[in-house]
């Protein structure tokens, strides 16, 4: 286990009085597609703010690639290689395709003015670099027909599709993937699946990925952890899940109520 | 009827474009700051009277007093940054909070000014104030400067904005921090970038302004609500907006000097605002930043 790509140990999170996480563990092999299930209000989505740095944990340890990245502000998170999306396929609307990419990039080199206006040749060569990764992703995800669209001219799925592209353009070792398949219609979710596993394949990424739909994570994870209250009740492949007891008690015995 | 002449035209264009510049100051402050800063207006004051110093107290020829006072207004706005917003930033506190401390940090820096310089209307030592007529329209060889200077800079802005990585971060940040945060944007180093790019015009817009009109400790806090209203007109947050809103704005207000008298000149500027926020309450080019 000590090759593990992520490890997540005895993690805490209070708000006020409210235990939100509560000694929670988690492996998350590299290469792997990991997902992560429970109860509403088992703590999942609070995991996911902190392994990505938007919460401060109160206790326990968040471990990436050897590095310990507890509590390190949200950029960091991203420079260590993970990056997360959003559950309403969050995109900048009124930038282009191109532009919404190119975001991706920032935390590579740029953010100082005097590299992006004097024309330094390191500048330029970076700038040229980001271009051809862009590019080669839109190709990559089948968007390069849209490259200048504004992002709000495309249909859902296809922003789905740009905002796991902006993710990938951070040059991430991990994905955190909040909920991919809310809100989109099913013939698009098979879409997105191909395209997760085709990811994973190609360009040997790593998820984790919190999801309602059980057909989709059974579906699509090797590895599954489940959570309640804060706490993780079980892990294991999808088949161990689907028969492990205290599961189907927790959770899918709540989904056949 | 008065026939109409188009004096009033040009004065428009010429008090516009400052209003512009200093107007893309405060929106991309409030788009990545997410705050109403009421001291923007003092910024303004501040790089007017920064080149005064520079040019009259210390006998600096104008166009390096002019030079001279981005980076004094820069590094003050920075501080400022450091001091008052930075930590209550750190701490959470909300956009309303932001806004009551900024109208603080107007009148102090307000009143700071006028403690040091007096309230007196104070000049640069320029010449070029003979003008000339063209088709009928006296205009003067400064007033075609502070226009030339400050569509080079719109341009400039628009260059920034869309082909540099910073420019695309700091639009990015303005239209969702949260995303822009998780794509690696490290959000302190782009507020830094943003009030180094909106104090800087806004500094050069009290210099040209200072230099069309008289330099004077309440110029900036006069002009605030007018660059309010250019903001709101053009969107809050939309830089593009704000060059047009700022460009409307100071042409409606000189036009109107025609028909009415100059004295309702920011009413006329609130009057286009509130029928606008009527009518289109996203701004005039729709959309967010």
């Amino acid at each position: 286990m000590s090759d593990a790509l992520l490890e997540v140990t005895d993690l805490h999170k209070y708000f006020g009085g409210i235990t939100a996480v509560d000694g929670f563990d988690l492996t998350v092999e590299p290469n792997s597609i990991t997902g992560l299930i429970g109860p509403n209000g088992a703590g999942k989505t609070t995991v996911f703010r902190t392994i990505s740095g938007f919460h401060d944990p109160d206790d326990g340890t968040v471990v990436f690639d050897g590095e310990d990245i507890t509590g390190a502000p949200i950029h960091d998170v991203v420079e260590a290689g993970i990056t997360r999306t959003f559950q309403e396929a969050r995109t900048f609307p009124t930038m282009t395709v191109f532009e919404n990419l190119l975001v991706g990039q920032t935390g590579h080199r740029g953010e100082t003015l005097t590299a992006a206006t004097a024309g330094t040749r390191a500048y330029r060569e970076d700038e040229k670099a980001a271009i051809d990764h862009a590019d080669r992703l839109l190709e990559f995800m089948g968007l390069e027909d849209a490259r200048d669209q504004r992002a709000e001219e495309l249909a859902v799925g296809e922003r789905k599709l740009l905002e796991i592209a902006r993710a990938l353009m951070t040059e991430p070792e991990l994905i955190l993937l909040d909920e991919p398949m809310a809100g989109l219609p099913a013939d698009v979710t098979a879409d997105v699946v191909e395209y997760i596993e085709r990811i994973r394949e190609e360009r040997d990424q790593t998820f984790l990925v919190v999801e309602h739909d059980m057909d989709t994570i059974m579906a699509l994870c090797d590895s599954i952890t489940v959570m309640e209250a804060g706490r993780r009740i079980a892990s294991g492949t999808p088949d161990e899940i689907r028969n492990d007891e205290t599961v189907v008690e927790a959770y899918l015995g709540e989904e056949s109520e | 009827m008065v026939s109409f002449d188009p004096q009033f035209l040009v004065n428009g264009i010429i008090v516009g474009s400052t209003i512009a510049l200093a107007a893309i100051g405060l929106t991309l402050i409030f788009g990545v700051l997410d705050f109403i800063n009421f001291a923007h207006g003092e910024y303004l004051t501040m790089g007017a009277y920064a080149a005064f110093v520079a040019n009259v107290t210390l006998g600096l020829p104008f166009v390096v007093a002019a030079v001279v006072a981005i980076p004094v207004t820069v590094v003050v706005a920075l501080a400022l940054d450091r001091v008052v917003f930075y930590p209550l930033r750190r701490q959470g506190v909300g956009g309303l909070a932001l806004l009551i401390t900024s109208v603080g940090l107007s009148m102090i820096l307000r009143n700071g000014i006028e403690m040091v310089w007096s309230s007196e209307n104070l000049r640069y030592g320029v010449s070029g104030a003979e003008s000339v007529s063209v088709l009928g329209v006296r205009i003067t060889a400064v007033q075609v400067a502070i226009v030339v200077v400050s569509l080079v800079l719109m341009v400039a802005i628009h260059l920034l904005l869309t082909r540099t990585v910073l420019g695309i971060s700091m639009r990015a940040t303005a239209s969702n921090r949260s995303l822009a945060l998780s794509s690696g944007v490290n959000a302190e180093g782009i507020v830094t970038w943003t009030w180094v790019i909106g104090a800087g015009l806004t500094a050069i817009a009290g210099v040209l302004i200072g230099l069309n009109t008289v330099v004077r400790p309440s110029m900036g806090f006069e002009l605030l609500l007018v660059m309010f209203a250019a903001v709101i007109l053009g969107g809050i947050g939309d830089p593009y907006g704000a060059m047009l809103g700022g460009l409307a704005i100071g042409v409606a207000q000189e036009v109107s000097v025609a028909f009415i008298s100059s004295a309702y000149k920011p009413a006329v500027a609130f009057t286009i605002m509130v029928v606008l926020l009527l009518w289109k309450p996203e701004g005039l080019r729709g959309g967010g930043a």
